[in-house]
């Protein structure tokens, strides 16, 4: 499979668009041959199953989240459509957009109260939505309980009972699919779905307003499934609950897992594969002996190869995630994630950007360059946090002027990085004031307080590692850009310009930090002290009015510390304010203005360098005292 | 890791109640006995065989939980699709192993030895189970285990033989529960397990996941709220019911309402 | 005769990252040996290594001349080697109690056997007697540092590994805690001890290394570094730049 992919990575653009359109209409024109039961089956299964597959595919696929009761929101489109044609008197192309609205409503229902759960209780109770929504079905006087709504109109048009116009129906919704996830993925939307699943909170911490993002992928993917319910409703003309069990919920994440998770190739693979190998078996007498052999083997007494069919589909779930994570025709990035051996295929061409060096005044980082050096940007009054009855830190207070850099030091478990989440929006304080630029920051998520101009990095790096050092700045550009699903979709001019700018600003950034030859690689390929540079970029990208930076020496041999000194102080030189904690004394003593010194959550010191080094009481906390 | 998927389709072993011998020449009590031991003593091998083949290698792998929750989901469905399919979809009886007598009457409530039957067992567990948890040398390791893994290895705990145990443990309840829905019911189907499956990790989280009087209680409660809701909204509601509950307590009071911090308990 | 530990090149990585980049080291019966060096030098990996925790990638470990290599962290327990990690780590829902039983846990001793152990600890440990029903969770920074060595010592170990067990704690507590590393060391317990505070450490300790950016940079008699400009020069530094 790394083959296919090699040889996709190196065909041009052009070459791609005219292998797709190929592939296109061997699809759209090889069913003409066939008889019609085998363009039905085209239909239902294959067709719907592709479709349902790449809306399941963004929930989780691409934004990582396991969604147990899909199904429900393919069903909710097939009841509208039903509903409203046959007892509200639109037509079946007037229901399509209300099937799609009302799905996708329904997908931000469910999704409001739940995106804030942790993985595993999501799954149940998605699971639960499922069949709430199929209790409702079978127990609702208006939706025809268990008898379902019969008489559902066909579509104007050549749609009657011809099997063919529908096949093709859904090969134009799968393929507007398709492009409605190949365009999100290439926005700012799909770069924020990839920094979630990646690492949640170093993507608030990036300004990804994780929470709203999630719900985005319920709704789309929820769109897609409420097409599937149309499409499905319009043909079949007659539906009840039992074409909405849990049991296709299941189908269809086999599908996406089998598939590989995140890649779309293999996603409609994967579902094509699941629609079609047991319809095709029924009809060979090598099903058969199948069948014959497996009624043997287990005691039962199966007609033909279907009723096999969530017996071996869940058996070759368990087989996929447990030997192949990465399903049979991978995304590459999610390869690694789900912790499979990759073969590591070759890298998309390295992206444009003219290389060469990036004087930092060429680039103006600063927000509001109005105020005054020296002037007040980061405040702390009194600041108290508690873990427990663990006091963590306690009254600190601290005032931050605008181009200066602070730093803080003290022995391990002092406080220091508690004080980053304080100021973060991490951990919230017990008592005591933040502000920004006199904006107060306390009780503000962690992704506004990014927005608000405050950037970190992290102690033990917290990159995107599966996604290019360029994507992981321009998901730090992401956090001062405004376009959503609608802007991507449409392909609007604010969103083309904002994707030209991240893509310029991000690559000037990596220059900036010496790193730009490294754009098109992984950020976990990049050699230790790269990976620090590039969370610096990446930071620098939501351009704060206050850099915080944990440890960023640590792990460094000398000369890359002092490539790092030097960068903070070009960084600095371009109007950044920084806040550092270090345990590097030499590098602390080279580069700050002030030093503060915390010891117990307590600020004990706070002066110049040269003072704080030789105070007595700062020395015994680093130390210990002699007895 | 005491997932909780596990709980859900350990549940599934009740299937394996139909096949078990129903009434030998013994008394009663040891044929229920009997089957209870049998029942528990199958469903506790499956479990720890699942462990070994689905979860250990994920685990050794360092998988992400979506792995694990997938893998769930995939061998629940096995399982249920291997009895649909060797048993047949339809409802099997369950031989009336207890005769159902009416011992009084209290306040309208008619008390029937199936239903002292299934209290006092579920009693008995519950006192049995705690004890192991929290008395015994073993159960401290799984506590140990569950609140901070890699001390745990410091203190000598073999961290696999701990999970493979809570999923034997698990294993075993779900089995005497089956034995007593059996009993209870008088039929068993290929998917009888899976709702119960889902209830359990509701009852859980309502008196708090980590907690077993919080879990007995949480049934208990959960049973109630469910049975009040039905007369209130009508029957087929009843699941909608429990699912709502689920919902609300997961967003309002996500520790369960005897909770241990959830975060500890499922570290 | 072997040394009780021997570390020879040990490499450690986390992903792609060299942790420990060839360390070697030797304790010997009745020491107190003690690694010092600012953070990130690869202490507290070097513990790790030995006791299991993370895999090492090059080099040896061998207790008794018998190599670690593929002993299960659980099993060197039961070897003797027992770690007092470092930010404590006890379990905090588990009584003060039960906590020093986890302790015992790979011993398998009845509950009388470990009666000589507790009231060892005890004596180490006044406080712990007092607080016994207490969750470990709600016990003060210092009592749980206790509590951890008290639960390490339960495993009657003749290797004691110690990670910064003076972290987080008032200095009059720091003392306190380091005369009882004296003591458990005269009973006859090996102990290697990773410290920040050289100060204290260089004093209880035998001999020491000093390690930099996984690397040991010097070992030398405890007593000898404790007036060294280059050790106070490692944690308050000199200048990069």
């Amino acid at each position: 499979m790394a083959a296919v992919h090699r040889w996709w990575g190196a065909r041009t653009p052009v070459a791609r668009l005219v292998i797709g359109l190929g592939l296109l209409a061997l699809a759209a024109l090889l069913p003409l041959g066939l008889d019609p039961y085998w363009q039905g089956v085209l239909f239902y299964p294959v067709g719907i199953y592709v479709l349902l597959a790449l809306g399941l595919n963004i929930v989780v696929g691409q934004a990582g989240l396991l969604d147990l009761g899909y199904v429900a929101f393919y069903a909710v489109g097939a009841y509208t459509a039903a509903k409203l044609t046959t007892a509200e008197g639109l037509s079946s192309w007037g229901a399509l957009p209300l099937a799609i609205v009302i799905a996708a409503v329904a997908g931000v229902v469910l999704g409001a109260p739940t995106l804030r759960l942790r993985g595993d209780y999501l799954a149940i109770v998605t699971f639960g939505f499922g069949e709430i929504v199929h209790i409702v079905a079978q127990n609702s006087e208006s939706l025809g309980e268990a008898r379902g709504i019969p008489n559902i109109p066909h579509p104007a048009g050549p749609f009657r009972l011809d099997p063919l116009p529908y096949y093709e129906l859904t090969l134009a919704a799968i393929v507007l699919a398709v492009l409605v996830i190949v365009r999100l993925n290439r926005s700012r939307v799909g770069r924020a779905w990839a920094a979630i699943r990646e690492d949640e909170d170093a993507a608030e911490a990036m300004g990804v307003p994780t929470f709203r993002m999630k719900l985005w992928a319920f709704a789309v993917g929820a769109a897609i499934g409420g097409i599937g319910g149309w499409l499905y409703a319009s043909r079949v003309g007659f539906i009840n609950p039992d074409n909405f069990l849990f049991f296709l919920s299941l189908i269809i994440l086999s599908a996406v897992v089998l598939g590989g998770m995140g890649s779309i190739a293999g996603v409609i693979a994967g579902a094509f594969a699941i629609a079609f190998i047991p319809e095709y078996l029924r009809e060979v007498a090598a099903g058969e002996t199948l069948t014959r052999w497996l009624n043997t083997l287990i005691g039962g007494n199966a007609g033909d190869i279907t009723e096999y069919r969530v017996l071996l589909f869940g058996i070759a779930l368990i087989l996929v995630v447990v030997f192949r994570p990465q399903g049979i025709l991978p995304s590459r990035r999610r390869a690694a994630e789900l912790g499979a051996d990759v073969v590591d295929v070759e890298e998309e061409p390295a992206l444009v950007g003219a290389a060469g060096d990036v004087a930092a005044a060429d680039l103006d980082l600063r927000r509001n360059g109005e105020r005054p050096p020296g002037a007040p940007v980061l405040e702390l009054d009194g600041v108290r946090v508690a873990f427990g009855g663990v006091v963590a830190l306690d009254g600190f207070d601290l005032t931050v002027g605008e181009g200066e850099i602070v730093a803080v030091i003290g022995p391990n478990g002092a406080g220091k990085t508690t004080f980053f989440n304080a100021v973060t929006g991490v951990s919230r304080p017990a008592s005591g004031d933040v502000r920004l630029g006199g904006e107060k920051l306390v009780g503000r998520h962690p992704h506004e307080v990014t927005a608000a101009g405050v950037a970190r990095t992290f102690q033990n790096i917290r990159l995107f590692p599966e996604m290019t050092a360029l994507e992981n700045v321009m998901v730090g550009v992401d956090a001062r850009h405004r376009t959503s699903v609608p802007g991507a979709l449409l392909g609007l001019p604010r969103h083309r310009r904002e994707e030209r700018e991240a893509r310029e600003e991000a690559m000037r950034l990596l220059e900036l930090v010496a790193i730009g030859h490294r754009a098109g690689d992984l950020a976990r390929n990049l050699p230790y002290g790269d990976q620090r540079r590039l969370e610096i970029a990446r930071a620098v990208a939501t351009k704060p009015k206050v850099l915080l930076l944990d440890e960023p020496g640590a792990g460094m041999n000398q000369t890359e510390k002092r490539g790092l000194v030097d960068l903070i102080r070009r960084l600095r030189d371009t109007g950044l304010t920084i806040v550092l904690i270090e345990h590097d004394m030499g590098l602390v003593m080279g580069i700050s203005d002030r030093v503060v010194v915390l010891d117990f959550g307590e600020k004990i010191a706070e002066g110049r360098p040269a003072d704080v080094q030789s105070d007595p009481r700062v020395i015994e906390a680093y130390l210990g005292a002699p007895t | 890791m005491v997932g909780i998927f596990a709980s859900l389709f350990a549940m599934h072993a009740i299937g394996l109640d139909p096949a078990d011998p129903a009434r030998t020449g013994l008394s009663l009590a040891l044929t229920i006995g009997f089957v209870m031991l049998a029942a528990m003593a199958a469903s506790g091998v499956l479990a720890v065989a699942m462990e070994r083949v689905a979860y250990r290698p994920l685990r050794r792998r360092n998988a992400p939980r979506l792995a694990f929750l997938i893998a769930a989901v995939g061998l629940s469905f096995v399982l249920q699709e291997l009895f649909a399919l060797r048993y047949g979809r339809n409802q099997l009886g369950f031989p009336r192993v207890l005769e159902k007598k009416e011992l009084f009457s209290f306040g309208g409530a008619n008390v029937r030895t199936d239903k002292v039957l299934v209290v006092v067992a579920s009693l008995l567990l519950m006192v049995a189970l705690e004890r192991f948890v929290n008395r015994s040398r073993l159960g401290r390791g799984i506590r140990a285990t569950a609140q901070d893994p890699s001390t745990a290895a410091l203190m000598g705990v073999d961290i696999n033989r701990v999970v493979a145990l809570t999923f034997l443990l698990g294993g075993i309840l779900a089995g005497a529960a089956g034995t007593l829905f059996g009993i209870f019911f008088e039929a068993a189907r290929y998917n009888i397990g899976f709702l119960p499956g889902i209830k359990a990790f509701t009852a859980a989280v309502l008196g708090g996941i980590g907690n077993i009087r919080g879990a007995l209680f949480g049934g208990f409660l959960l049973g109630l709220l469910e049975n009040w809701g039905a007369t209130v909204l009508g029957g087929e509601w009843k699941d909608v019911f429990a699912f709502s509950v689920l919902v609300l307590v997961l967003l309002f009071r996500p520790t369960g309402l005897l909770g241990e911090s959830l975060a500890r308990a499922r570290a | 005769m072997a040394a009780l530990l021997e570390l020879d090149d040990v490499a450690v990585h986390y992903g792609q990252v060299a942790a420990l980049k060839g360390v070697s080291l030797t304790v010997e019966e009745g020491e107190v040996v003690t690694l010092i060096g600012a953070n990130g030098a690869g202490k507290t990996t070097t513990l790790s290594a030995i006791s299991g925790l993370v895999p090492t990638t090059r080099g040896s470990i061998r207790l008794d001349g018998k190599d670690l290599g593929p002993v299960a962290a659980h099993e060197r327990v039961k070897l003797g080697i027992c770690q007092a990690p470092e930010g404590r780590h006890i379990f905090p829902g588990m009584t003060v109690m039960e906590n020093l039983e986890m302790g015992a846990y790979a011993r398998r001793a009845k509950r009388a056997d470990l009666q000589p152990d507790l009231d060892r600890v005890f004596d180490l440990f006044p406080r712990l007697a007092e607080r016994r029903e207490q969750p470990g969770g709600t016990l003060s920074g210092g009592e749980q540092q206790m509590l951890a060595i008290g639960r390490a010592l339960m495993a009657r170990p003749r290797l004691l590994l110690l990670d910064e067990p003076s972290m987080g704690l008032a200095p009059k507590l720091v003392t306190q805690i380091f005369e009882i590393v004296g003591e458990i060391n005269d009973q006859g317990t090996t102990v290697l001890l990773v410290e920040q505070n050289a100060a204290q450490a260089l004093q209880r300790a035998d001999r020491a290394y000093v390690m930099e950016a996984g690397r040991i940079v010097r070992s030398a008699e405890a007593a000898s570094l404790l007036e060294d400009e280059s050790v106070k020069a490692a944690y308050l530094g000199g200048s990069v730049t």
